[in-house]
């Protein structure tokens, strides 16, 4: 909560108004029963029209002013519940997308995007309905109590007492709603789980002819959830009848007592009429609704506190350090010394004493297989962790102070997913150098072999790219981002598993291409592929995190065991 | 106009789907029926009782005696409680019958019905449509209908019921009051009505930047690092702020007029119940048309309830387009052409012969794909089929297993017109291993046994050991009883590819599709498996499509395939002599070497 209340406090004084304008209009609509008794006290029993007809106008005018209020105090609370949502969603976007890759994966991408979705989304609606209920439901059921004093005192307390006792009543029936709503939520998960799965390996399933099985399976999860959904549904659609049961049954209650004290004359002496008896009941409406909104806010309390503790979670995470360096781009030898690494949590090195020497203007391979522990090597060499041991310079200079922003200003790395963003061909490309021009970009992408995708769309370099590039195959999607590493100016450029979407012929075709236009500037290339690793001036061979090999092919294909077998399997005998 | 008659369309299927329900429904409006008309009686009653308290009142307050009859006001009081209870216990009946069986019979029938319809769609409606379109089908727009359903009977029914019964009852109070009183009714319907709808449209405004932000949320988070590496938080920030932004504005305009339906109910309402208040006053006071006070109580009350019904009926109105759309992309996808089949021939014998003769196929009429295309292929030959990313190499094995069906020529297996067999027939036959290994949630043996799921528990051991993969699985702390789920991390990709050969190795059938079925798979132990690659292959006719041409050099034919049509064909050795495409390929794995 302590970290979500701030985001409600620039608001204070919208609230405060809410308050004020609420408690003008609920005097409003109380007033009009007691308006009323005087009408049958004053007017009808005493025959005289002028009473009444004053009474009257002042009823019209009181009506007015108080939908005057209503209205102003829905657009004050449309402001706030609008702008705070707003607030919370773009706060928690903007601390995820701060957090380091350490807090990042500790809370995961799926975790991180129902925080910010559908967590804040349940927040800030709950919390619009709870400033409400804050604001409105004591004034609701004080102003009630209140008048039904003024009336009589033993009938303000039947009607005070009616309250405990329609919670008595609901309390257990709405305890277990939330674990219900949650188990009938986990229900459509697994049934739109299960569709998911089904719809993506529709192959599979009609080749094996096991269509009746996997509607079996989704059948039972949508009978499952439709069982949930009923017995929420139900719980839930008893707060009203209830509500509306114990308060008319007080409606009784005060009816018979209120005539009984009729009868008494001392009473009668202290003002006690028919009129006000009257007025008391209908008060009970009042009352009604107050405590229909207090059942519905405990109902919904459990869920609003599971989400505003994930949010919080988040929130509550350190945002990542200053950044030492200045930005400028460092140029020079690429070097590791003795470094190991443990992901964060983990006992486990992923990469221990890795020692390794790039020159400026070469290009190097480190292959490996699966769980070798190459790509964490790349998130080394661009700073999303540090290394547990050990240290790593550009040009002599040691990352620490380079600074983040400075390594990633010099190191450009092309990841193996080939992430592309929603958004133009031309925007995507442009995100390596914001600056670039036009030519610049076809220039790039032509190295990269996308020519012929542009020239087949008749947008060009406008074509427009889906969310994570939905319309187009793997194998353009590294492409894009291969042009888009080339065109930012940095000094070293990574190269993770990039081509591995790519045939042998596209493949050859654009690296020829890309050795030309990064001529003279440090490149690394992360690979599987012995084919694709043969021709860099040196080659470290990985396994196990550590490196077991390194030199020119030829050197390694006699000295490396675990290179010699990489090279035989997938090239066959004759490549060694 | 016509749109009108398209809406009027689906609410008269809807209806019809209601139709097996309808008994029930009938039953839950009957029983609201009766929650009405007690509901209705309470003012009455209530009326009755003030008029004997104001006798007991006014007489005493003037100083005369008053007989107090304290058994007749108890036996009203009896008859108000009774009233009251009838009416919430029949609210609670209703409840619990729209539940049970709007929730039970529509909404989980429709989706079942949904689910079953999947069974008989072809494969290219399931590529062309967004995995994520089919769910919301079945979630979002499902539960959009039942909603509607369920507050039909609330709002309509009930509502109008309700409001017809009260004007009905204040009329027979007291005519002139009654006309009064009615002035106000449609007045604010139609205010409300057309505020809801209004209102409705900013909603929708809302859920749809919803949408994109949950898009672009998704998009920044699953490429994170790409956005770090490239400084892109920046950008993504602006983009997430700017529909904020856009949303921001929508929700507060929506809400706010949705707040304010209520107010203008209200004032109508609380000027009806001054009018009821002067107007009876005066009447009372004159001795005019035998007004009681009893009776101004009993017009009060009436007017009150107005406002609930008049309040849904509008609501309803509103939700009753969202409805509509979403029962027409519902039905839009119920009546999707369903695959024909026919049964003319049995299933293949198995023995593994499989023919092209001159097959034409396209995706997309306007571009032709295959054309002319054929092939002949003799039980047990190995055939490859090569060529660059995008080229149509996987088209083949979708019209091999009829995933998609030709155009023009026939294909034949064993002999037999696929065409004339019932598909599930033909791909009895047929065991595939593909690149995306597709696995269900799951037991690791549920997997395995998945194509063969009477086989002995050896059988499934034998098939995870030639895979290579039995010593893994029992490494594992459940070992076969582990669940394999979207969470499964301790299990990698070629790990889960591994899988699927032991899968297609169980499944044992006579013709073997393997498409790029080792890519996952790390290269030593890519060499381990080779054995049982060539194991299952012997004696079976096997298609295989591969990058690596390492694998592929002793096939019986070699099919090499570009921009969907195939350019060359024969073995590795004539095709290296024709210097043609192939040879371009397979030397462009070594040009890298100099």
């Amino acid at each position: 909560m302590k970290t979500i209340l701030p985001y409600l406090k620039p608001y204070r004084k919208q609230i405060l108004l809410t308050g004020v304008l609420c408690i003008l209009f609920t005097l409003g609509g109380a007033f009009l029963p007691y308006l009323m008794s005087r009408i049958v006290d004053d007017g009808i029993a005493a025959g005289d029209m002028g009473v009444i007809l004053k009474f009257g106008g002042l009823m019209l005018l009181l009506a007015v002013v108080s939908m005057l209020c209503a209205i102003w105090m829905g657009a004050v609370n449309a402001r706030i519940s609008a702008n705070f949502s707003h607030d919370l969603k773009l706060g928690i976007f903007n601390k995820a997308s701060a957090l380091d890759f350490e807090h990042f994966s500790k809370i995961g991408t799926s975790g991180l995007l129902t925080r910010s979705t559908h967590d804040v989304s349940t927040i800030s609606d709950i919390s619009g309905m709870f400033v409400n209920v804050v604001v409105m439901v004591p004034i609701m059921i004080a102003g009630g109590v209140v008048f039904a004093t003024l009336s009589d005192r033993v009938l303000a307390l039947i009607l005070l007492l009616s309250m405990p006792i329609a919670f008595l009543i609901l309390f257990p029936i709405l305890r277990h709603l939330d674990r219900l709503w949650k188990l009938s939520d986990e229900y459509i998960d697994e049934q739109n789980r299960l569709m998911r799965e089904r719809l993506s390996g529709i192959r599979v399933i009609r080749a094996f002819d096991k269509e009746a099985h996997e509607h079996g399976r989704i059948a039972h999860a949508t009978e499952e959830m439709a069982k949930y959904i009923i017995r929420a549904n139900v719980r839930a659609g008893y707060v009203n009848p209830v509500c509306m049961l114990v308060l008319n049954m007080a409606t009784v209650v005060m009816l018979w007592v209120g005539a009984n004290r009729l009868q008494d004359p001392v009473l009668m002496e202290s003002g006690l009429t028919a009129g006000g008896i009257i007025a008391t009941v209908q008060y009970v409406a009042l009352i009604l609704n107050g405590v229909m909104m207090l059942s519905w806010t405990f109902a919904f309390l459990p869920h609003l506190k599971v989400c505003v503790n994930r949010v919080s979670e988040v929130l509550e995470l350190p945002d990542e350090p200053a950044d030492a360096g200045d930005g400028t781009v460092v140029f020079g030898d690429l070097v590791l010394e003795n470094v190991s690494f443990a992901y964060p949590g983990s006992e486990l090195k992923t990469i221990s004493d890795v020692s390794l020497t790039v020159k400026a203007g070469q290009t190097a391979a480190i292959i490996g297989g699966t769980g070798s522990g190459k790509s964490t090597i790349l998130k080394l060499l661009l700073d999303f962790y540090p290394p547990t041991e050990g240290k790593i310079s550009l040009g002599g200079v040691p990352y620490e102070q380079i600074g983040r922003g400075g390594v990633r200003e010099a190191v450009s790395a092309s990841l193996q997913k080939g992430m592309v963003f929603e958004g133009t061909l031309l925007d995507n490309v442009r995100m390596g150098d914001p600056t670039a021009s036009e030519e610049a970009v076809r220039g790039v992408l032509d190295i990269a072999q996308m020519t012929e995708f542009v020239d087949s769309h008749e947008e060009g370099l406008s074509y427009r790219l889906a969310q994570s590039g939905a319309n187009i195959s793997g194998g353009q999607k590294q492409r894009i981002s291969i042009a888009r590493t080339i065109l930012k100016p940095a000094s070293v450029y990574v190269f993770d598993d990039s081509f591995s979407a790519l045939d042998y012929l596209t493949e050859s075709k654009l690296r020829k291409s890309l050795n030309r236009y990064l001529a003279g500037k440090t490149q690394i290339i992360i690979t599987q592929r012995a084919a694709t690793a043969m021709r860099c001036d040196t080659i470290f061979v990985l396994e196990q995190g550590s490196i077991v090999g390194s030199g020119t092919h030829e050197a390694l294909v006699k000295s490396c065991r675990v290179y010699r077998e990489i090279v035989r399997s997938q090239l066959g005998g004759e490549a060694v | 106009m016509k749109k009108r008659k398209t809406s009027g369309k689906i609410v008269l299927r809807i209806l019809k789907d209601t139709k097996p329900i309808a008994g029930w429904l009938l039953l839950g409006a009957f029983v609201s029926l009766v929650s009405v008309a007690l509901s209705l009686a309470t003012p009455e009653i209530l009326s009755a009782l003030s008029d004997r308290l104001y006798d007991y009142w006014e007489p005493a307050h003037l100083g005369r005696p008053a007989a107090f009859d304290s058994r007749a006001f108890a036996l009203g009081c009896t008859l108000l409680a009774a009233a009251y209870a009838g009416s919430s216990l029949a609210a609670i009946a209703e409840m619990l019958i729209m539940n049970n069986v709007v929730s039970k019979h529509f909404t989980c029938a429709i989706r079942i019905r949904m689910s079953d319809k999947i069974r008989r769609l072809p494969v290219r409606y399931v590529d062309q449509t967004p995995n994520g379109e089919i769910i919301s089908h079945m979630t979002d727009d499902v539960s959009t209908m039942g909603t509607t359903i369920h507050s039909f009977l609330e709002t309509l029914i009930s509502g109008i019921l309700k409001l017809l019964g009260i004007i009905v009852l204040i009329f027979l109070l007291n005519p002139i009051l009654a006309a009064a009183v009615i002035v106000f009714v449609p007045l604010s319907l139609f205010l409300s009505a057309k505020i809801a709808g209004k209102s409705e449209k900013y909603f929708a405004a809302v859920r749809k930047k919803n949408g994109e932000m949950y898009a672009l949320t998704e998009e920044t988070f699953s490429g994170f690092d790409t956005v770090k590496a490239f400084h892109l938080e920046k950008r993504q920030r602006e983009r997430q702020a700017e529909l904020c932004g856009d949303m921001r504005d929508a929700a507060r305009k929506g809400t706010f007029l949705s707040s304010i339906v209520q107010p203008i109910v209200a004032l109508s309402n609380n000027i009806a119940y001054i009018v009821i208040c002067i107007l009876g006053g005066v009447f009372v006071a004159n001795n005019l048309f035998g007004m009681s006070v009893g009776t101004i109580v009993a017009f009060v009350l009436y007017a009150r309830m107005f406002a609930g019904p008049l309040e849904s009926i509008a609501q309803g109105f509103s939700m009753l387009q969202n409805t509509i759309a979403s029962a027409e992309r519902v039905y839009r996808m119920l009546d999707e052409e369903e695959m024909t089949e026919t049964a003319e021939e049995t299933a293949p014998e198995g023995k593994g012969n499989v023919r092209f003769e001159n097959v034409d196929f396209s995706y997309d009429p306007k571009q032709p794909l295959i054309k002319g295309l054929t092939i002949d292929v003799r039980a047990g030959e190995k055939v490859a089929i090569v060529g660059p990313t995008g080229g149509g190499k996987t088209t083949i094995v979708n019209l091999l297993m009829r995933f998609y069906d030709v155009d023009g020529g026939k294909i034949f297996v064993d002999g037999k017109d696929v065409m004339r067999m019932p598909r599930n027939a033909l791909r009895s036959v047929f065991s595939m291993v593909l690149q995306d290994t597709w696995l269900f949630s799951g037991t690791i043996y549920d997997n395995i046994a998945y194509g063969r799921p009477d086989a002995t528990e050896e059988e499934v051991h034998e098939a995870a050991k030639r895979a290579h993969i039995d010593r893994f699985i029992r490494s594992l702390p459940n070992g076969y009883d582990t669940m394999i789920n979207e969470e499964t991390t301790n299990i990698s990709g070629g790990q889960k590819q591994l899988l699927t050969i032991a899968r297609a190795y169980l499944a044992n059938r006579p013709i073997l599709i393997l498409d790029e079925a080792t890519s996952n798979v790390d290269t030593r132990t890519e060499i381990l498996i080779q054995k049982t690659m060539d194991d299952l292959m012997k004696n079976r006719t096997s298609f295989v499509i591969a990058h690596r041409l390492s694998t592929i050099v002793d096939a019986d034919t070699i099919l090499v395939v570009n921009h969907g049509t195939i350019v060359e064909q024969g073995t590795h050795r004539e095709l290296l002599e024709k210097n043609g495409f192939y040879a371009e390929i397979y030397n462009s794995q070594y040009e890298l070497l100099n």
